[in-house]
Order: structure tokens, then C-alpha cells, then sequence
């Protein structure tokens, strides 16, 4: 399997791109299953995928369709009902720029 | 008891539906501090709708085929009003505003959902370790893993719960449980069976399908739920077969049983090698043909091909949970922070794992050469299999390179775990039916399965030949106390 240079860093950096807070004590861990990882992903290199669409399958059934119409889910109410915190018919959230916004 | 013989026992008033879930809720009770195999019991609501087929019954209606009969659904597909958790403490007591296609489909088929059965969190995993409820253990042997990411629906059947559950399967997540626990396990043709109402890990990988303790339930099942459905855009719209007409006769004489050479040597584990071998010789004394076919791609690069586009596409899919709108939400004074405290606490270390790679694979710099090279390299894998599918019928090959290890095994050593589905998950990027049939038990009383797939949707030939080696191999009884 080939090696692969992962820092801390490129962890913290992909953390921020998920949004997902690592404990301090998983990033080391997390940086040595990142380099396992991409190394076992080096070996598709060796494959010859010129000419290949990557976005088509002829043997896929067709998208069915629908009415171009509008529906009503009818479940809103319900769905506000299990939100951490909700006003009227809004979920509520701290201010993006935190209090005093 | 099957499933059949429960919804004709008490279509025939031979007992009642109240006494089958009373049955079944005690043999839970008795056996669920040892196994965990069920999140959330729903025994109130089991006996409620029991009686309500008992009623359907006296007044000379008729429930549905599978009416009285108990079922167990894994919980990641949502029951209104039930909480739903896959898992994961992040979705900790939210309940759904809605019920998924399936779960309609079985209540409208008279079904009585007893459970929602434990799963390794957000089904990412292979052993049922990962959940945040606790492992489950495997009824064949308790200090062993059931398999995943579908272990408590796989133990629920093996553990004569219930004859019949719901899983669904990415990269193995029925197949590789069914093995392991000792039932037969089907992920049925991408598209066959709805996705709406499954909390989504990879929407390309993800499908619903069966475990049963006998090909005639696993029949009767896919006939109920795999329905056409308009609020899945990814469900077929084709006329489905009956699949339980499909196996009355099941005969698999002429046809021809392609063996994959390069998957029964290596490190395939003997006994899981013995019972390829066996079962080929028992279809080609039946009448099929045996033939060599070849999936080398699938072999060398259907696994990191599968572990860029499954992570990348469950990077976007849980990009939904951050606090807002389910479950749990950590405090924060602003939002950015709400997010990544509400995520790097509520998930899981596996499941950090996966959205970090998915993240990784789909960023900047690196989208082409790991997203797209692995989407190119899957049509590869398709390509190969439809060359395979010209030489053979079926192909007969491993569920599993191992018998079902001990818990703690493997669950610090992901990528050793990732190997688990080296034989199921070049199915799910092709988009065919795979089932693994239960075969017997070694020498130490661990099961055995070996794995079937065919062209895409050809499922009821899957469940015809699943038929005939039933008729060989005999059905698996239930753990403990039942026939092993």
C-alpha cells in the first residue's frame, strides 16, 4: 500500500470544510487512518478509465417522471414539533454572528 | 414458524394475532438483555394492531397476507410518530412526521412492526459495534458479532423474534449479517424497492430488502414492498413479477452458475470455501451447468472504489443533521459553532471517519482524482459484471471472507473491518440483486452462507435458486433453543 502525506492540518481543514469539531485527542488517530486510507485509494490510478463517461449507465432504468404540479406535504406543524427550538413557524437558531448580531 | 403459516394459522382462526405478538414479545423480553438487538420496543402498539387483525378477522374481512405476522424494521426507515434514531445519538428522540413507503407497505399488508431493530450508526459499519445503543450480539454464538450494519434485524430473525425484518444494504449491510447470524438476506435490484422514508447513507448504494428464515417469506415480502413508488425518483416504474409464483416450482436445470475462481482461493476463510464448493456441486447435480467467470476489477478495486463514492455521497447526505432541525443540538452562541459542536458530538467516531473522507474526496484538488476517477472505475465494475452476465445465469460466490468474529475484534481497525464487504459491495456500485443463502454450520456451530447475484432486476431468479439449495441445505432454525 502506498504512503500517502496527510498533516494535521489537511485533517483540520476537511473538519472545518464538514463542519464537525474533532476532540483533540481523535485528530492524531484520525491523521494515520487518513494516510491508510488514500493509500489504498492510490491503487485505481492503475486503471485505464480513458473514454469512460463517469456520469452515464445504459443499462439504467429511466428517471420516471411526475406532473409538474405543486403538492402540499401537510406536515410542517409536525416537523416543528420536534425541533430543538422553534417560533410560529420557524425553526430558531443562534444569530450567525453570534449574540448581539 | 414462518410467515406464511402464521398469516394462514390465524386467517384459519387456528390462534389468534394477540397470541403470536404476545408470543413473540416474550421471547424478546427473555432474550433482548443478552442480544440488544432492538432500539426501540413498540409492544404497546404491536397489540393494538393485533387485535385490530384479530377484529378484520371475526368480522370475515381479510387483514393481508401478512396480517398478525410480527416484523421487526431497522431504524433508520421512519415511523411516524416512533422515534428514529439510526443509531446515533445525534437523532436522539426524534420522531418522523411521516411513515416510510415501506413501513406503509407492510401495515397495509397487515404486518404488526414490533421493533425498530439496532444498526451500526447511520449503517455505516459491519458488525453492529458502532451504534450508540450498544452492540448487539450474535444469537449463534453471543460473544460474537451479528454482522452489520443490519445486526439487529439479522439477530431478531435468527433469535426467532420475529420471522421476517427489514434491513437495508449499502455495501453488504444485509447480505454480510445474513451470513453471519445464519438466515437468508436479500438486497434486491437498486430501484426495485422505495427509499422514501430511509434516512439516506449513500443514495446511489442504499436499498431496503428482507431477512427471512425461508425463501417462501423472503417471497412474500419483496411481493408487498416493492412497489412503484412516484416519491422516489430512483424507484423503477416497470411492472413488477409475482415472486412468490416465481419459486413454487423452482428449478434451475439448463441454467448456467458462474464461480468466481480468484474469490474461493486466497484467504477466504476453509469453511466459507466448502460451502461454495458443495453448493455448485449440488446445483450442477441438479442440472445447472458450472462455469468460470472473471471479475478481476471488481476483486482489486471495488473496494477503495467504494469507499470514495459511499463516504462522498454520505458527506452530503448528513450535512442535514447539524442541530437545527433534528434531534439533538448542542449549545452555542452562534450558529457556525452550533453546527460543528452539535456534529463532532453527536456522531460517532466511525461515522467522522466516513463524512471527513467523503469531504476529502469531493473537495478542491481532489475531486478528479479520487471522485471521479472512483464514478469511472465503478462503470467499469458494471461493464464487467454484464460481460460476467453473458457467460452465466447467476454467480455464485462468498457473502464474507470470514465467519462472524468476536466483538472488540475489529472495532478499533477500520480499514480491516472495510474488508468485511470485499465480496458484497461491487454489487451495490453495479446496482444488482445479491442474496445470501443460509447453507448449514461448521464444525464449532457457526453458520454458513454463500452469496448469489444476478442481472439487474432478474430478483426472482436470485429467489429460484435460493429455492433449490434451501431444498438441499434445509432452513435455518432459531437460536437459542431452536434446531441448529
Amino acid at each position: 500500500m502506498e504512503q500517502v502525506a496527510i498533516t494535521e492540518k489537511d485533517v483540520l481543514h476537511v473538519a472545518e470544510l464538514a463542519r464537525l469539531e474533532i476532540g483533540t485527542e481523535r485528530i492524531e488517530p484520525m491523521v494515520r487512518y487518513f494516510q491508510d486510507i488514500i493509500g489504498h485509494f492510490k491503487c485505481l490510478e492503475k486503471c485505464d478509465t480513458d473514454g469512460i463517461d463517469p456520469f452515464t449507465d445504459d443499462d439504467m432504468h429511466p428517471c420516471p417522471l411526475r406532473e409538474d404540479k405543486t403538492a402540499r406535504w401537510g406536515f410542517s406543524g409536525e416537523a416543528l414539533e420536534s425541533a430543538s427550538l422553534s417560533e410560529g413557524r420557524f425553526f430558531k437558531v443562534p444569530a450567525i454572528g453570534g449574540e448581539g448580531e | 414458524m414462518d410467515a406464511a403459516r402464521i398469516a394462514s394459522g390465524i386467517r384459519e382462526a387456528e390462534f389468534s394475532a394477540r397470541e403470536v405478538i404476545q408470543s413473540s414479545i416474550s421471547r424478546i423480553r427473555s432474550l433482548e438483555p443478552t442480544l440488544n438487538a432492538i432500539i426501540t420496543p413498540l409492544f404497546e402498539e404491536a397489540l393494538s394492531r393485533a387485535d385490530r387483525v384479530d377484529r378484520i378477522i371475526s368480522e370475515g374481512g381479510n387483514p393481508g397476507p401478512l396480517g398478525g405476522v410480527p416484523v421487526v424494521v431497522k431504524d433508520n426507515m421512519c415511523m411516524k410518530g416512533i422515534p428514529t434514531t439510526c443509531g446515533s445519538r445525534i437523532l436522539e428522540g426524534w420522531k418522523p412526521p411521516y411513515d416510510a413507503s415501506v413501513v406503509s407497505s407492510l401495515e397495509e399488508a397487515g404486518a404488526v412492526i414490533i421493533g425498530k431493530s439496532n444498526m451500526d450508526e447511520f449503517a455505516m459499519g459491519s458488525s453492529t459495534e458502532h451504534s450508540a445503543y450498544g452492540p448487539t450480539s450474535n444469537p449463534r454464538d453471543t460473544g460474537r458479532v451479528p454482522g452489520g450494519s443490519s445486526g439487529g434485524s439479522a439477530a431478531s430473525v435468527a433469535a426467532g423474534y420475529v420471522p421476517i425484518a427489514l434491513g437495508s444494504d449499502t455495501g453488504g449491510s444485509i447480505r454480510q449479517p445474513a451470513a453471519f447470524c445464519g438466515v437468508h438476506g436479500l438486497k434486491p435490484t437498486y430501484g426495485l424497492v422505495s427509499r422514501w422514508g430511509l434516512v439516506a447513507f449513500a443514495s446511489s448504494l442504499d436499498q431496503i430488502g428482507p431477512f427471512a428464515r425461508s425463501i417462501s417469506d423472503m417471497a412474500l415480502v419483496l411481493d408487498v414492498i416493492s412497489n412503484n413508488d412516484p416519491r422516489d425518483s430512483t424507484c423503477s416504474s416497470s411492472e413488477r413479477p409475482s415472486f412468490s409464483d416465481c419459486i413454487k416450482d423452482p428449478s434451475v436445470r439448463g441454467k448456467k452458475v458462474g464461480i468466481v475462481r480468484e474469490f474461493i482461493g486466497g484467504s477466504l476463510d476453509p469453511s466459507l470455501k466448502g460451502a461454495i464448493e458443495k453448493t455448485a456441486s449440488m446445483l450442477e447435480a441438479s442440472g445447472a451447468e458450472i462455469v468460470d467467470v472473471a471479475l478481476p476489477m471488481s476483486g482489486e478495486y471495488g473496494l477503495p472504489c467504494y469507499y470514495i463514492i459511499a463516504p462522498a455521497e454520505a458527506s452530503s447526505n448528513l450535512s442535514r443533521f447539524d442541530g437545527v432541525r433534528y434531534g439533538m443540538r448542542a449549545e452555542a452562541s452562534d450558529l457556525i459553532t452550533q453546527y460543528i459542536k452539535t456534529r463532532g458530538s453527536g456522531f460517532g467516531e466511525e461515522v467522522q471517519r466516513r463524512i471527513l473522507t467523503g469531504t476529502f474526496a469531493l473537495s478542491s484538488g481532489y475531486y478528479d482524482a479520487y471522485y471521479l476517477l472512483a464514478l469511472k472505475v465503478r462503470r467499469l465494475i458494471c461493464s464487467e459484471f454484464a460481460r460476467a452476465f453473458e457467460r452465466a445465469d447467476v454467480i455464485l460466490m462468498p457473502a464474507s471472507p470470514t465467519l462472524p468474529f468476536r466483538k472488540g475484534e475489529l472495532v478499533d481497525d477500520p480499514i480491516s473491518m472495510y474488508m468485511s464487504d470485499v465480496f458484497t459491495l461491487p454489487v451495490n456500485l453495479a446496482g444488482l440483486p445479491g442474496i445470501t443463502v443460509f447453507t448449514g454450520f461448521e464444525g464449532s456451530g457457526l453458520p454458513l452462507g454463500v452469496q448469489l447475484v444476478a442481472p439487474r432486476f432478474q430478483d426472482s431468479r436470485l429467489l429460484e435458486f435460493a429455492g433449490v439449495i434451501e431444498s438441499w441445505a434445509g432452513r435455518p432454525g432459531i437460536s437459542p433453543g431452536g434446531d441448529k
